[in-house]
């Protein structure tokens, strides 16, 4: 393997890993407070398609970035305000939400601008794509790439040291204790929800610069492989962008061996299966080693029945 | 017990009802309002689904392989495992099935027995990938939530290659397979419409879970260890049930698809599933977990579906918007849920949500321990 090879398979790690990592560290706020958002999903989509709509209408790529932030903080609004404020179950919520994003996307499409497929939006193809594609240096990753770094440090340090974070925290973890201290559980748990939303949305942005386009169904599972790295990273923010670069790393292997082997192409699409599958078993063999690791340590009343 | 299992079951029918309903009225809304032709697409939507026996019929055979996955999902859900592999056991089924029927060809197998080993073999391969998250989850504590996916996107993948392209007929424009000859093709009921014994198939899955759940010691096991692990562990019901439930949500699956393959497509296309399991999903979470009720839901989701699909070949509607409605329904299902509702089961998704990893934690202390319930 040469030298130029390790540097795009970095790069493209990291492209791959950013977006996923964002909407992971506002899931892991969701995860932390007690009430899981599922609907990481459908606030990509959204986000990346308001990101193509709005950045291409305003020709601004920041624009377009705070736009997809903001709609995928405003799917989030709608499953907050189902399972939080109408005590609906929050897992079903955000099951509707990722339903109801590519119908929604597709729909204002339409009447909007007449298309119901790929939304073209070269205004916001400024800098080189968040994807996983090959034949670029590591730090050549676009403005869009940066504003994802930034998130997921601003998140992950809000997560672990902010008043903010340590509020959302205790509602999930001792919720009459957050009582006792006057903290009002419901509330953060909300803005629990907005943060993964926001994060979500910015990440389907950048996906949408990546392609300079909205394309239906682009989310592609990112939203649910980041639920994974919340779980697979130990819910603590170091832990899950590791998961992400983890997946971010298969996914760029998997593209890199599709790109060499596409002159046998018949057996590269296979190749495609190998990130999630190597995933799970990261993620099983993760939770067999905790298992066994916790339970040669005392017996443990102190949780009492959760469901 | 929560409030849901206090109210009256009628109460909940009436609830489930309002939740469809006012989805209609806002399907009603959007087809007025995002239409230049509000009256053309009005009727697209809600009349032309059922403007001839031709229509009604497929309507009924695109509802099959949904109920099938919800009458899966209805299982797992009851045991309190989230099943999200739907699609991809859906998509191994396709596959299964057509595989099936390629081999079975040349040998000039008795149609009875080419259609029995196709719906077996694709069966089995959905109950054999959900099993793997089940066993995977009594092994490690992993959640089946997590795993199920994972491993359905891999197998999706894999299905999509070999359907697109390592067993893909020669010569075909389409990426499928070969057709399936007419004689190995399940019974077509109302010609020239699809529908095809899919649908009675289908609604025998239905009914067939609905026996186990209400009337057997399996369906109360399968009822316990959903509500509450640690009790079902203490009152010696093995954490096999819970992955008995989700093999057999699985294999309903795998059904599924193959209901596809045998039934209105008449061979393996790559992509063929879409959405079927997420629909399935999504129908047995409106149904309360109701394999029952999910018959009724089933066709509610394909008339939907029918209804976009007509609004974008008569009016300009978006043949997607059908999404919407269905968000809208489970919404509502779920927030109707505020006095007790229909997504009971869901409920505890939220519990499990929080405990998530906990969850693992709580397995192993049952087999440590026993369980302190």
């Amino acid at each position: 393997m040469s030298a130029d090879m390790i540097a795009d398979l970095a790069a493209s790690t990291l492209g791959a890993a950013a977006p996923i990592a964002a909407a992971a560290l506002g899931g892991l706020f969701t995860a932390t407070a007690g009430s899981l958002s599922v609907a990481l999903e459908g606030s990509i989509l959204v986000g990346a398609f308001a990101a193509a709509a709005v950045g291409q209408a305003g020709q601004s790529l920041a624009l377009g970035m705070a736009a997809g932030a903001l709609a995928g903080a405003l799917l989030s609004l709608l499953v907050a305000t189902a399972a939080i404020a109408l005590r609906a179950d929050v897992f079903v919520a955000g099951l509707a939400a990722n339903v109801l994003a590519p119908g929604a996307a597709s729909a204002i499409s339409q009447a909007v601008f007449g298309t119901k497929g790929v939304l073209p939006a070269e205004a916001i193809a400024v800098g080189a794509a968040p994807s996983a594609s090959i034949g670029r240096s590591i730090l050549d990753q676009g403005p869009a790439f940066y504003a994802l770094v930034g998130a997921v440090i601003l998140l992950a340090v809000a997560h672990s040291k902010s008043v903010f974070g340590l509020r959302v925290r205790a509602s999930g973890e001792g919720e009459d204790a957050a009582r006792a201290a006057g903290i009002s559980p419901d509330r953060y748990r909300f803005a629990a929800h907005l943060v993964s939303g926001a994060a979500s949305g910015l990440a389907g942005a950048a996906l949408a610069c990546g392609v300079a386009a909205f394309v239906p169904g682009m989310s592609a599972g990112r939203g649910w492989i980041a639920l994974v790295a919340v779980y697979l990273g130990g819910r603590k923010p170091a832990g899950v962008a590791l998961a992400c670069l983890l997946f971010g790393f298969l996914l760029a292997l998997s593209n890199l061996a599709q790109g060499l082997s596409s002159q046998a192409a018949s057996g590269a699409e296979l190749l495609q299966a190998m990130p999630y599958l190597a995933t799970a078993i990261a993620f099983v063999l993760w939770k067999r080693r905790e298992r066994q690791a916790r339970s040669g340590t005392a017996h443990r009343g102190a949780n009492g029945p959760i469901a | 017990m929560t409030d849901a299992d206090a109210a009256p079951r009628s109460s909940r029918a009436a609830r489930r009802a309002l939740a469809l309903g006012s989805a209609l009225v806002l399907a009603a809304l959007y087809a007025a309002a995002a239409s230049r032709e509000p009256l053309k697409a009005l009727y697209a939507f809600f009349a032309s689904p059922f403007a001839s026996g031709y229509a009604i019929f497929s309507l009924i055979e695109k509802a099959a392989p949904i109920l099938a996955c919800a009458a899966g999902a209805c299982l797992a859900l009851r045991a309190g495992a989230f099943n999200l592999g739907g699609e991809g056991q859906a998509a191994v089924g396709a596959l299964a099935s057509a595989v099936a029927i390629e081999a079975m060809t040349p040998t000039g197998a008795s149609p009875v027995l080419a259609i029995a080993v196709a719906l077996g073999a694709a069966a089995l391969a959905g109950a054999v990938l959900a099993w793997l998250s089940a066993a995977a989850e009594e092994w490690s504590g992993a959640d089946i939530m997590l795993t199920s996916f994972l491993l359905s996107q891999a197998a999706i993948a894999a299905v999509d290659w070999a359907v697109g392209t390592a067993l893909r007929e020669e010569g075909s424009n389409l990426l499928a397979m070969a057709r399936v000859p007419d004689a190995y093709r399940l019974p077509r009921l109302a010609p020239p419409s699809s529908l095809s014994a899919a649908a009675p198939a289908s609604l025998a899955a239905a009914l067939i879970a609905l026996f186990v759940l209400r009337g057997t010691r399996a369906g109360l096991e399968i009822e316990l260890s959903g509500r509450n692990r640690d009790f079902a562990a203490a009152v010696g019901i093995s954490p096999r049930v819970r992955s008995g439930a989700m093999t057999a949500s699985g294999a309903l699956g795998g059904l599924a698809g193959a209901l596809l393959v045998l039934g209105q497509a008449g061979r393996a296309i790559k992509g063929m599933t879409g959405g079927v399991g997420w629909d399935g999903l999504s129908v047995a979470l409106i149904a309360g977990t109701d394999p029952l009720a999910s018959v009724p839901a089933a066709l509610f989701f394909s008339w939907l579906d029918a209804g976009a699909r007509q609004g974008s070949l008569i009016a300009d509607l978006s043949p997607d918007a059908s999404a919407i409605m269905k968000a809208a329904a489970l919404f509502l299902v779920t927030a109707a849920a505020i006095g007790g509702g229909a997504a009971r089961k869901g409920r505890s998704a939220s519990s499990r949500g929080r405990g998530m990893d906990r969850a693992g934690d709580r397995g192993a202390a049952g087999e440590a321990q026993g369980s302190t319930g």
